[in-house]
């Protein structure tokens, strides 16, 4: 099984829109640099569930517009993005790795994961801080 | 009167096993123990007539810590899980016990037979429901089927079957569309009063395997509840499949379950740290998608078909299918 990311990182790019990246658990995605397993594929299925955000979002402009064809191409690139989302589950099946997405209107807006070893109320990531003390 | 403590520290499908032990003992020993339990699912021991109030230090009370040691042989030996603690029981106790009946013993109370089965308002009144376990706990990832198979056999069934699905909060329980959903919502008395009211269960080896056989049906109906078990190649047949059951399974068929049921862990290493991950208990034949082959081999269409027999209410001179023993095509 292929262990490659299906999609890139939206985070990354200079139009990014924070507005449309689902919660998960609650949280925002993990740190984009992160280097546990668990961890990247959160990042995996926030993406691709943004891209499907995205394209619901760009559909519904092209038909509030009457671009026809322009919903058309956008509804398109859904179903394909649905596509990748579908094979990015059976590929982390195996190991149980589940993203449950959580759907208000037409936005993907949070979602719930699941993998072994997690435990249900763990935070996404650890928060770290430190406070210094004059003794 | 013997005080006996009986210890288990397992997982809920091994406590269910051992109702059956203490039934044994008590009605083939009337009035010889008094007993008392320590499990981690005293859910599955409420409204037991066996069981009687003994505190942790009694001094007269013998702690027996419950085992099946006979699993290390039943891919060679006739016996089924049921005979796991009895025989060990036997043993410990030096009494002669076998089995009693040929399921773990749940019993309920008049208000979980009478009342209307919880959380599931959505369900029609009246309406038959089968219940669906699409997953597992994540130490024996062998035993899971792939989801979209599990789909698919909803799918089927849209117009005539309503399916609830169940499975524990924290376990692998994907999403199935066209269900109700009751994932992480029962407890353990209300899975158990929802398979008391429902018409058949579909799942993997697993507790609700068990308890579909150990519930006892409603309106002192006698027939057995109907039950479809997506098997494989883990377990030997006979250890695990109760009479009644339409147990899916490839023993034999397959040259790592040749002999017997193989016993693997998990399909891929999950990386959790946990000894499930060691190579030994790893499946020797995984296919691309991630399932190993003796549950790839098993076809949505084979479960549809089992359940089938059950839902087209087959004449009773129809012959009952025992197991069904899928080969490789």
């Amino acid at each position: 099984m292929s262990t490659e990311p299906v999609l890139f990182d939206p985070r990354l790019l200079p139009d990014y829109d924070p507005s449309l990246m689902p919660l998960c658990d609650g949280e925002d995605p993990p740190p984009k640099e992160t280097e546990d397993r668990n961890l990247q594929r959160v990042i995996e299925f926030a993406s691709v569930y943004y891209q499907m955000n995205l394209l619901a979002a760009r559909a519904d402009s092209a038909r509030r517009a009457g671009d026809l064809e322009g919903e058309r191409l956008a509804l398109e690139a859904f179903r394909s993005t649905s596509r990748q989302r579908d094979l990015l589950e059976d590929r982390y099946a195996a190991e149980g790795f589940i993203a449950e997405p959580i759907l208000k209107g037409d936005r993907y807006v949070e979602l719930i994961f699941n993998w072994a070893g997690k435990r249900p109320k763990d935070s996404l990531y650890s928060k770290r801080f430190e406070i210094t003390l004059e003794l | 009167m013997e005080k006996l403590l009986l210890h288990c520290r397992l997982s809920p499908g091994d406590v269910l096993m051992l109702t059956a032990a203490v039934r044994a003992l008590h009605e083939q020993h009337p009035g010889r123990f008094v007993t008392d339990v320590r499990t981690p699912c005293p859910a599955l021991w409420k409204h037991n007539p066996f069981l009687a109030r003994i505190s942790d230090d009694d001094p007269e009370a013998r702690l027996v810590q419950c085992h099946y040691p006979l699993i290390h042989q039943c891919n060679q030996l006739p016996y089924h899980f049921i005979h796991g603690y009895i025989r060990h029981l036997s043993a410990e106790l030096n009494i002669r016990l076998e089995p009693t009946a040929f399921h773990g013993d749940i019993h309920l109370g008049p208000e979980e037979k009478g009342n209307p089965v919880p959380l599931t308002q959505q369900l029609e009144r009246g309406k038959p429901y089968w219940i669906i376990c699409a997953g597992g706990k994540y130490d024996f990832t062998v035993k899971w089927w792939h989801r979209r198979r599990w789909q698919e056999v909803v799918n089927h069934f849209e117009d005539r079957v309503n399916f609830v699905q169940v499975g524990e909060s924290g376990h692998y329980h994907p999403p199935l569309t066209g269900v109700i959903d009751l994932r992480g919502r029962t407890t353990t008395r209300e899975l158990i009063q929802l398979v008391y009211h429902s018409a058949g269960v579909v799942c993997p080896v697993t507790f609700l395997m068990h308890l579909a056989a150990a519930v006892p049906r409603p309106n002192g109906l006698k027939s057995l509840r109907p039950c479809v078990v997506v098997a494989g190649g883990r377990e030997p047949v006979h250890w695990e499949a109760y009479p009644g059951h339409q147990f899916l399974h490839t023993i034999g068929a397959l040259p790592c379950c040749a002999q017997g049921g193989c016993w693997k862990s998990r399909t891929v290493p999950l990386g959790d740290g946990s000894p499930h991950d060691q190579p030994a208990r790893l499946c020797e034949r995984p296919t691309p998608a991630g399932l190993p082959e003796c549950m790839s081999l098993i076809r949505p269409s084979h479960v549809i078909q089992a359940i089938e027999l059950f839902t087209n209410s087959l004449s009773s001179t129809s012959p009952q299918i025992y197991t069904q023993t899928i080969h490789q095509s």
